[in-house]
């Protein structure tokens, strides 16, 4: 789903959430579902993905590890600095997890007090509009 | 993706990040305006009005034609559906990935 200049995503994965944490936290599972990569969870961490063809190589780094609930990374996508955050959230032995990558650089997120989504959806309103 | 020789979907992000130029952008979608028309009713000079303005034509969302003396300027509305695509692409990525995480996690219990 897109949230403005946000994409969230939830899934619900039939494993617990330390093993769900694992997945999204290892290097050789990360490779398998997600994309190649040399990430290791360590905050302030430097890694690549490769994204190819799509996206290129990716300049991401590690921004916040909190075992097992949340994990959120710098992802930069052709030059656009983007934040991804896991969270994940155990619901017996099941495992909700979050995923919100804001596409919007931080930098470039003007401060409007929470009023950027409606904002936007109007303003894509308009410009949906058949052009003259 | 932006396609080749188009500027960054960075450079359109910062167009639509900034509140003046999103007021500007929403304007023009109304139609084609002289800068003291879009200057008129926001609490900036038309000095800043025609500073974001020149901005917007460098990353190529709006366009400016002459008519007589003056200058008017007209929404390009494909620059922004860039915007969208680009949000549209990334959001299948990530329903693609989750899939094939749970894929994954399935047949790695």
């Amino acid at each position: 789903m897109i949230d403005g200049t946000t994409i969230v995503h939830e899934a619900r994965y039939r494993h617990p959430v330390e093993r769900v944490w694992q997945a999204i936290t290892d290097q050789t599972e990360l490779a398998e579902w997600l994309m190649p990569n040399n990430f290791e969870p360590v905050e302030g961490r430097a890694f690549w993905l490769d994204a190819s063809p799509d996206y290129g190589t990716m300049d991401c780094e590690v921004l916040t590890v909190e075992p097992p609930h949340r994990l959120r990374c710098r992802w930069t996508i052709q030059g656009d600095p983007t934040t991804v955050t896991f969270s994940l959230a155990a619901d017996g032995e099941e495992t909700v997890l979050r995923v919100e990558h804001e596409a919007i650089p931080a930098d470039k997120r003007p401060s409007f007090e929470g009023g950027w989504p409606d904002k936007f959806d109007d303003l894509k309103r308009v410009l949906e509009q058949e052009d003259p | 993706m932006p396609s080749a020789g188009a500027p960054p979907v960075e450079d359109v992000f910062g167009v639509v990040a900034h509140p003046i130029r999103r007021r500007l952008l929403e304007e023009l979608a109304a139609g084609d305006r002289r800068v003291s028309d879009l200057a008129a009713p926001l609490p900036v000079s038309r000095s800043a009005v025609s500073q974001h303005l020149r901005l917007m034509l460098g990353v190529g969302v709006i366009s400016e034609r002459r008519q007589g003396r003056e200058r008017y300027y007209a929404l390009r509305r494909n620059r922004l559906a860039e915007l969208d695509r680009w949000l549209a692409r990334l959001d299948r990525f990530w329903a693609g990935r989750l899939d094939r995480l749970g894929a994954h996690l399935d047949a790695n219990p």
